[in-house]
């Protein structure tokens, strides 16, 4: 507002001369496509992705993946506490990190990486990593997925899984599958 | 029933018994409801649309490394040099409010909403200002209460930013304030590359305006309040924009990396693919109306000048943003393509049917 009142300019001598108006006629139209456009619009945008606004499974949907968040943060918890572990690496279509990065267990580190920043597996497989592979619906397509590990899913063993009341989410805590043997010999 | 109010310079188009959109009073409330429509609606739909997303990480981790840490390098997203995929306007921005309230997702997930409802606020503003009509604008407005507009209201990412400057920028632009609307234009470049096309264009518009009308007739009697505002708005903008490329050319070879992997992904898209979708079809539609426009008013000549001045320019910035959404081809530019642009077609049709018609 403060603006607007700084912005108190005085309109140019063209569009201050009285101007005839259209026709009601033309503006009757233009008015009748404005409005038609409406429905038109929440018809064809609804659905961008895998889920409607307004959609029936919202509460079901929102609670799942708050339950997600919690089972996840209580086991990284006790991997980083208990078990020796120091690195959490995520996916680059992990969508859980930005709820967690301010409850991180002390002593632990979070990895999340993008398309155009990807880590070398060499890090992951390494005995003080875990890998967490998210699966939950997609936002863009309308298809469920885990995430894509690639070439290191038969490097890796899961150490935990979780998965929601309705399966739709869910996450595996997963390491390789050389420190696995290695901790179960040295148990024996 | 609409009702259409007017301006003291104006005579009434629609005589309803139902002025009160004239009173400012009534007009502020109505603007108040579009804003918390959006804000209900985008709460009411948090969590599912869209659902959480990658991009909530991407945007929100650089944010917060420069809310909690002050650095722009994010080693948690390994990008121990920083993210230069995209400008870094939009986490200058997002860290203030992380750093005022809490560096929680769910703040930035607020500020989105809010950003997002105060865009469509100034842009009903806008619309009333070029269309003249507060009625006719709150009718635009409308279709700002869409899917287009919650989605972008609740994602982490910067279309809620953008819709803030293209609305500071069409509201500059009704108080005739064009260099400062060209200069706010600009800076949405440092946010997102999407107006990059529309800015150079509405940039063309103006200085096409200096060139099609004479002076005393294409410039504003200006105050010194309003000069000085324009001088504040294109002094920060130029130091804004001469930051990001400094900082750019410090890092200008993880620049080239990141960017070749944006080009990349974006190359392998059929532009001609593209242009048969219902945002491709809308792109058409809008160039072919523009088109049309442009040929007619150009027949007459009191109209054409009126044209070249108000509306050529805001048409022009629309069909640059427009084609970049519709090439971009990303579900968050919807809220371009289905919600903000058609509002604002509608309302430059409409002042453009209230021009003094007289042929040449």
């Amino acid at each position: 507002m403060l603006a607007m009142a700084v912005l108190d300019v005085m309109k140019p001598e063209a569009s201050t001369s009285a101007e005839p108006r259209a026709s009601r006629l033309y503006l009757r139209l233009l008015c009748f496509f404005l409005l038609l456009y409406i429905p038109v619009q929440w018809v064809v945008g609804r659905r961008p992705g895998s889920t409607s606004i307004f959609t029936s499974q919202h509460r079901q949907l929102q609670q799942e993946f708050l339950d997600m968040h919690v089972a996840l943060r209580r086991q990284i918890f006790s991997l980083c506490t208990q078990h020796g572990v120091h690195d959490i690496f995520f996916s680059a279509a992990d969508v859980a990190s930005p709820y967690f990065v301010n409850q991180a267990p002390p002593g632990c580190e979070l990895h999340r990486p993008t398309d155009v920043t990807p880590i070398a597996p060499s890090r992951e497989l390494a005995c003080s990593a875990v890998v967490v592979d998210e699966s939950l619906p997609d936002a863009w397509n309308p298809v469920r997925h885990w995430e894509m590990l690639g070439p290191m899913e038969k490097k890796l063993a899961p150490l935990s899984e979780w998965e929601s009341e309705t399966g739709q989410f869910g996450f595996q805590l997963l390491q390789a599958r050389a420190c696995q043997q290695a901790g179960q010999t040295a148990e024996r | 029933m609409l009702t259409r109010t007017t301006r003291s310079t104006d005579s009434p188009r629609l005589l309803t018994p139902w002025p009160s959109i004239s009173n400012p009073v009534v007009f502020v409330l109505l603007l108040a409801s579009i804003f918390f429509a959006i804000l209900a609606l985008a709460r009411a739909n948090v969590l599912t649309f869209p659902l959480p997303n990658e991009d909530d990480a991407s945007f929100f981790f650089p944010a917060w490394n420069l809310a909690v840490h002050g650095t722009l390098r994010v080693p948690l997203l390994n990008a121990p040099d920083g993210i230069f995929w995209v400008p870094h306007g939009f986490y200058l921005w997002l860290a203030l409010f992380l750093r005022a309230f809490a560096p929680t997702v769910e703040v930035a997930r607020t500020v989105g909403q809010l950003t997002t409802a105060a865009a469509a606020v100034l842009l009903v503003l806008a619309y009333s200002r070029i269309c003249r009509s507060r009625g006719y604008a709150l009718l635009c407005g409308l279709l700002l209460v869409s899917p287009g507009m919650i989605f972008a209201a609740n994602t982490v990412r910067m279309e809620s930013l953008m819709l803030l400057l293209l609305a500071a920028g069409l509201l500059l632009h009704s108080y005739e304030r064009r260099l400062a609307a060209a200069a706010v234009f600009i800076l949405a470049v440092v946010v997102h590359p999407a107006l990059l096309l529309g800015a150079t264009l509405y940039a063309v518009g103006i200085f096409w305006t200096e060139v099609v009308i004479p002076m005393h007739l294409s410039r504003p009697r200006v105050t010194v309040k309003g000069r000085l505002l324009t001088m504040v708005i294109v002094s920060a903008v130029a130091a804004a924009i001469a930051l990001e490329g400094v900082y750019l050319l410090h890092h200008l070879s993880t620049f080239h990396q990141h960017m070749a992997y944006q080009i990349a992904r974006k190359a392998n898209r059929s532009p001609l693919k593209t242009l048969l979708t219902k945002r491709g079809l809308l792109l058409i539609c809008e160039a072919v109306f523009t088109s049309a426009a442009i040929a007619y008013l150009y027949r007459h000549p009191q109209a054409w000048r009126v044209f070249v001045r108000e509306l050529l320019p805001l048409f022009l910035l629309a069909l640059g943003l427009s084609a970049y959404a519709t090439l971009g081809r990303e579900i968050p530019y919807n809220v371009y393509s289905y919600a903000v642009l058609p509002a604002t077609f509608f309302c430059l049709t409409d002042r453009m049917l209230s021009l003094p018609f007289t042929p040449r």
